[in-house]
């Protein structure tokens, strides 16, 4: 897998997650089906030759996944024509500057930060010792008196933790302010950066 | 069950904390080729392994965002709203008492097209008409008669056993005591639909038998005699009476009865440039005074082009006319 693609994704696809997937709820029959879009949507980024030409990343996306729920409707006998409307209507609204690439990435270390502190304490521990530590499987174990089983069993188990968090909440978002957009689904415009 | 993302996450831990066995390598490789999703999930649990990986070269800082400037934001607004005042501003024509004999107290309420209003009635009963539409009341000392001359209107009919109330449609006839129905014109009768309470219906001209309606069932008349029957549907009904809301409810019409639906309300026809689409077939609903605002999601989701004019609006390109053009250029 190319080394590049990964990054861009990580930088930009992955902070911003969260939000593309409150804004398909319009559009999508339901969570399985945001699943698949969002998967879909990851899908075409790999196959992309280059994310050089991407300016304006957010936009991007928000386009492959306007794309994605298309051309799944259009397998569909019956069309939800609303659906549509609220499809033309999935627009990132933001016309401030980007902020400094530094700024940026210290906010996503904090992201990341954050959601690995929502572990359970032994999978923590794990993590602690794997990424911020940089141990290897092995050595962690050792440092842990684990088995090497152990260890593995407990980063799937973190992983699957933090990818679902990943789902829920993105860069910008803090927790009391994802509950207000959650009563807010009603409203048709998500804004991306307020 | 595990979702797809959680079987990614497990591929991920195992190829980066050791070496695979053979095995292991030859069932992610099938995983992997299996479908799209499972490879856009593993680019995304790749990513999640990164992002993770960064917190380790903290100190390092090598990020990849790009610091190009932004694009100007694409600004659109939502058209709905723009046009919501559409009924609002409809001019309403009531005329007046028209002709009155003795005791008898007639009036005629009609509606323009793209126009639906509402009508108290003097015996406080509701007349609501549809677009397009022209009904004559008569309130006499014994009877209240109802002539609908065109189009369609739903009335609540205020409760008096001394006076029925007989709504006219050509050869057939509703009456009601006390209750809620539409009745709606057709080429070759006239459609009535019940809400509330039951109404009797019948046909002059022919010898067909009179049908009670009750509350949940609509019939189609014939004008000219010949049987026919009520039938049971409450949400078609709704549907169907969806305009008194200004609206129009699709709850799988075909793209030809959704286009014959919008032209009663609008002035400015959807004309569809190719035969071909008219029977996919649609859930949605939309302002009866909305037509470009469907018409521009029926051409965003099939990918054709959308033209407007004073007149028209085509969805698809006009063939006709585009040969027309053609040849018209070859000259």
């Amino acid at each position: 897998m190319d080394p590049g693609i990964v990054d861009w994704v990580t930088s930009n696809f992955l902070p911003f997650e969260a939000e593309l997937r409150r804004m398909l709820r319009h559009v999508c029959s339901g969570p399985a089906e945001i699943d698949d879009v969002i998967q879909e949507v990851y899908y075409k980024v790999l196959t992309m030759e280059s994310m050089a030409h991407v300016r304006e990343p957010r936009a991007f996306l928000v386009t492959m996944a306007k794309n994605v729920v298309l051309m799944r409707m259009r397998r569909d006998a019956i069309v939800n024509i609303e659906a549509v409307a609220n499809l033309e209507d999935l627009n990132i609204e933001d016309g401030a500057p980007s902020p400094e690439r530094v700024a940026v990435a210290r906010a996503e270390l904090r992201w990341i930060l954050g959601l690995m502190a929502n572990l359970p304490d032994r999978c923590k521990d794990v993590f602690r010792a794997r990424r911020i530590e940089g141990l290897s499987q092995q050595e962690t174990a050792a440092s842990l008196n684990i088995s090497e089983g152990i260890v593995e069993q407990e980063t799937m188990r973190g992983m699957k933790l933090i990818q679902k968090m990943i789902a829920s909440v993105g860069l910008n978002d803090e927790p009391s302010r994802d509950e207000a957009k959650k009563r807010k689904a009603g409203t048709r415009k998500q804004h991306a950066n307020d | 069950m595990q979702t797809i993302d959680d079987q990614a996450a497990e591929w991920v831990v195992l190829r980066t904390g050791r070496e695979p066995s053979g095995a292991e390598q030859r069932a992610f490789e099938a995983w992997y080729e299996a479908d799209i999703r499972h490879k856009g999930a593993y680019l995304r649990a790749m990513a999640i392994d990164n992002a993770l990986g960064r917190m380790t070269v903290q100190q390092n800082l090598r990020p990849s965002v790009s610091t190009e400037p932004a694009l100007p934001a694409r600004r659109r607004s939502w058209p709905v709203l723009a046009l919501l005042g559409g009924i609002a501003a409809a001019v309403a024509i009531a005329v007046g008492t028209v002709f009155v004999p003795d005791a008898v107290d007639a009036t005629e309420l009609v509606t323009a097209k793209g126009e639906m209003r509402q009508f108290s009635l003097a015996d406080t009963s509701v007349a609501s008409l549809n677009s397009g539409s022209d009904v004559e009341v008569r309130l006499m000392p014994t009877a209240r008669q109802v002539i609908l001359k065109r189009g369609e209107a739903w009335f609540q009919v205020a409760k008096d056993k001394h006076k029925p109330f007989v709504v006219e449609a050509g050869e057939v006839r509703v009456r009601a005591v006390g209750t809620a129905f539409s009745v709606r014109r057709l080429p070759q009768g006239a459609e009535v639909l019940v809400t509330e309470g039951v109404v009797e219906v019948w046909n002059r001209a022919g010898k067909s038998r009179r049908v009670l309606l009750s509350k949940g069932e609509q019939a189609v008349v014939p004008e000219q005699g010949g049987d026919f029957k009520g039938v049971r549907a409450p949400d078609d009904i709704e549907r169907k009476l969806a305009w008194r809301k200004g609206k129009v409810i699709f709850t799988n019409q075909t793209l030809g009865e959704a286009v014959a639906d919008f032209n009663r309300y609008s002035p400015r026809k959807i004309v569809i440039g190719d035969p071909a689409i008219l029977r996919m077939k649609f859930i949605g609903q939309y302002p009866v005074d909305t037509p470009e605002v469907f018409a521009k999601d029926v051409s965003t989701y099939l990918g054709v082009p959308l033209s407007v004019t004073a007149e028209t609006i085509t969805i698809g390109e006009d063939k006709a006319a585009k040969g027309k053009e053609q040849e018209r250029n070859k000259r």
